[in-house]
Order: C-alpha cells, then sequence, then structure tokens
C-alpha cells in the first residue's frame, strides 16, 4: 500500500508538468560549431593603406614605401645644440580608424598607429623600434648617434597621455608602447634633431624600423 | 444592514468568488490547449564542419569593436507527422551561452520565415496548417557574438519547438 502511494505521488508531478506542455521529449539540434576570430596584427607609421573605409569595413593594405624624416643644417648652427625641426614627406593626415584628420603633415607630424586582434579580453602587444647602434652615417663614415633624435608625441583633439608617448632614439632596441587587444592605437610624432656635437658635412642616414608584435 | 442588503453583499461574494474560480480554471487550461513540444530535427544538418568567425569590422572601432561573426548554410528538416492537419506555430530556440550574447540571423527559401534570434529565446518560424509530415528548408545563418568572449570553439544547439492551437 505504502509503495502504491508513492508510486502515484511520483507520478502526479511528471502528469501535470505534461498536461502543462512543461516536459519536451529530448529530440536532437542542428548544431553550428563556431570558431574563435582570427588574429591580425596591423601597424602604419607614416602613409598607410587601407582598401575602403574602416567604418565601412575595409581591409588594411601593405604600404611598400618608407616615408623619411630629415633636417639641413645651415653651417653656422652646426653643434650649437640649437635643435632642429624636422621635416617629413609623409602625408599622412586622417586616421583609418574614423577619417578625421589626427595628425598634420603640414607641422611635419607623422602619423603612427595599429591595432592587434586576438580573441579574449586580455593580451597586449609591443610596439617597439629598432635604430642602427652605430648612429647615422655618412659616405666618409662618420657618425651622429640615434640619441641625437628626439620626437614629441600629440594628435588632433587628444587630451591626457599619448599611447605612443614622447621619447628619443637610443640606438638598438627600444619599446615604445604597449597597446591592449582589440583596440586602436595611433599617435602623430614630430622629430627632431638636437644637434649637440659638430660633426663633419654631410649627408647622414639612418633607418628606424618599427615593429608591432602580438601574443 | 437590511437582510436585502446583507443578500445583496452575499451574492456579490459569491459572484466575485465565482469569478476567481474562473479565472485560476482559465489559467490552469490555457497552456494544455496550447501545448508546446519539441520537434524533431534529427535529420537536419549544417553545410560546414566549422563556421569561422571573424571580425565583424577588421580594425577595431568605438562601435563595434569586438564583434564576431560568421555564416553557414543549414539544411532544417522538421518532423511534423504528429501534428498532420492541425494549426501550429513552429519556433527556432537557442539557449542562453556560456560565451554570452550571441545573435542568429537567418534567410530562408521560402518554407521557413526569415528572422533574428537571441541566445535564451526563440522565434517564429512557421505559423499555419500543418500538411506536411516534414518541412524542410535550406536556411543561410549568420552567427554573432563577441569575440573577446569567443575564446575557443564553441557548439551552438539550435532547438526547434512547436505550439499546437
Amino acid at each position: 500500500m505504502n509503495r502504491k502511494v508513492s508510486a502515484i505521488t511520483r507520478m502526479i508531478p511528471a502528469a501535470m508538468l505534461a498536461a502543462m506542455g512543461l516536459i519536451h521529449e529530448s529530440v536532437s539540434a542542428y548544431t553550428v560549431n563556431i570558431t574563435a576570430g582570427t588574429r591580425i596584427v596591423y601597424l602604419a607609421v607614416g602613409n598607410g593603406s587601407f582598401t575602403g573605409t574602416l567604418q565601412g569595413g575595409g581591409t588594411p593594405a601593405n604600404n611598400a614605401p618608407v616615408n623619411t624624416v630629415s633636417v639641413t643644417v645651415a653651417a653656422n648652427v652646426v653643434g650649437t645644440g640649437a635643435s632642429q625641426l624636422m621635416t617629413t614627406n609623409s602625408t599622412q593626415a586622417a586616421s583609418f580608424w574614423d577619417g578625421f584628420a589626427f595628425c598634420t603633415p603640414a607641422t611635419q607630424q607623422v602619423y603612427i598607429g595599429g591595432f592587434f586582434r586576438m580573441p579574449g579580453a586580455a593580451g597586449n602587444a609591443t610596439l617597439t623600434v629598432s635604430t642602427p647602434v652605430g648612429g647615422l652615417v655618412n659616405a666618409g663614415g662618420n657618425t651622429i648617434p640615434f640619441s641625437q633624435i628626439t620626437w614629441v608625441s600629440s594628435g588632433n583633439g587628444d587630451t591626457g597621455a599619448e599611447v605612443i608617448p614622447s621619447g628619443t632614439f637610443t640606438g638598438g632596441m627600444q619599446t615604445l608602447a604597449s597597446l591592449p587587444v582589440n583596440t586602436w592605437n595611433e599617435s602623430c610624432h614630430t622629430f627632431s634633431y638636437l644637434n649637440a656635437n659638430v660633426v663633419a658635412a654631410g649627408t647622414y642616414t639612418g633607418r628606424a624600423t618599427y615593429t608591432l608584435s602580438a601574443p | 444592514m437590511s437582510r436585502a442588503d446583507a443578500a445583496g453583499v452575499s451574492q456579490a461574494k459569491s459572484a466575485l468568488s465565482m469569478m476567481g474560480a474562473i479565472v485560476i480554471a482559465l489559467a490552469m487550461t490555457q497552456p494544455a490547449g496550447a501545448a508546446t513540444f519539441a520537434v524533431d530535427d534529427s535529420t537536419s544538418y549544417t553545410h560546414d564542419a566549422n563556421t569561422a568567425m571573424k571580425w565583424k569590422l577588421v580594425a577595431p572601432s568605438r562601435r563595434l569593436g569586438s564583434l564576431v561573426e560568421g555564416t553557414t548554410l543549414v539544411t532544417v528538416r522538421l518532423n511534423l507527422m504528429p501534428w498532420a492537419n492541425k494549426n501550429g506555430k513552429i519556433y527556432m530556440a537557442l539557449g542562453k551561452q556560456a560565451i554570452g550574447p550571441v545573435k542568429a540571423t537567418w534567410t530562408t527559401q521560402g518554407r521557413l520565415l526569415a528572422g533574428q534570434l537571441n541566445s535564451g529565446d526563440r522565434t517564429l518560424v512557421y505559423a499555419g496548417p500543418i500538411r506536411t509530415a516534414i518541412l524542410e528548408d535550406t536556411i543561410t545563418l549568420t552567427i554573432e557574438t563577441d569575440g573577446q568572449r569567443l575564446v575557443s570553439a564553441q557548439r551552438l544547439q539550435f532547438t526547434f519547438e512547436i505550439d499546437v492551437d
């Protein structure tokens, strides 16, 4: 008797739930397997390339030409310590982020911006720049240390600290910034030659190579 | 209070009680009248083993910085034999996901309704008389979710259910 009552009490709730449509028989479901987003890294120094616009779903593209910054120091100023503003052939004013005129090439600003894509909300990419330890070299083998070149970081409409801050080349590899995942980062750099040393006449050249390394 | 008044009050109480009983009775019978059943779609299949999710915008922006999306084809085959010659509303459903909100949008070839579905919810894909044992359509399904939460492969299980009139 007790067993019967027990069985009935177990059945009633299930029957009630079934009558109320709250119990579904188990049937198969179609399954869509989705994978995580792909990893992407993009860096533009000076003129960059983008097919279309970012807001329109544009895609970053490779831009082979290397921009320059340069200055010609008058003979009577060489080695005086009077800082010399360097001019650039970069014409990149607009941010590929939103088309905003972020840099002003007319005032010798060089656009530097980029991002990296990675699934997840954690992680930082490292922006470095590498310059020859031997410095800038002229045809006669004379050198000027890269530490004689400095830059000021800014951006139209920016407030607070720049993501790629002001600095000075050290000669060799140096870290410029840590860029958080899935964010667009950009600054405009205006370069100057410190002109602290009396050096031999000539054209001194050297290349600074910027690298964005994602984890 | 006169007896007539008292009787009136008594009748009023009775009427209120009856109304309460009727309301309760309706509440009890409504779900049974529009019962919901799971629909067997065991012969449905996705055309791709995996759906590669891509960033909605290649580069991040303020508005859509971390959304990823992917598209796949799904042949939906619903076994409606148990409800033949009845009227019903068929819904596609997706449970809540550990990776957060998932939005599915789809277009169809016309036998099912196109629509949009957020995880944890269901969306109408068919309404009307059940005149066929198997209702089949191929849908183009686009999945959208937060790429910052989708750090590994996930299985999204879609189900169908029918409300029979």
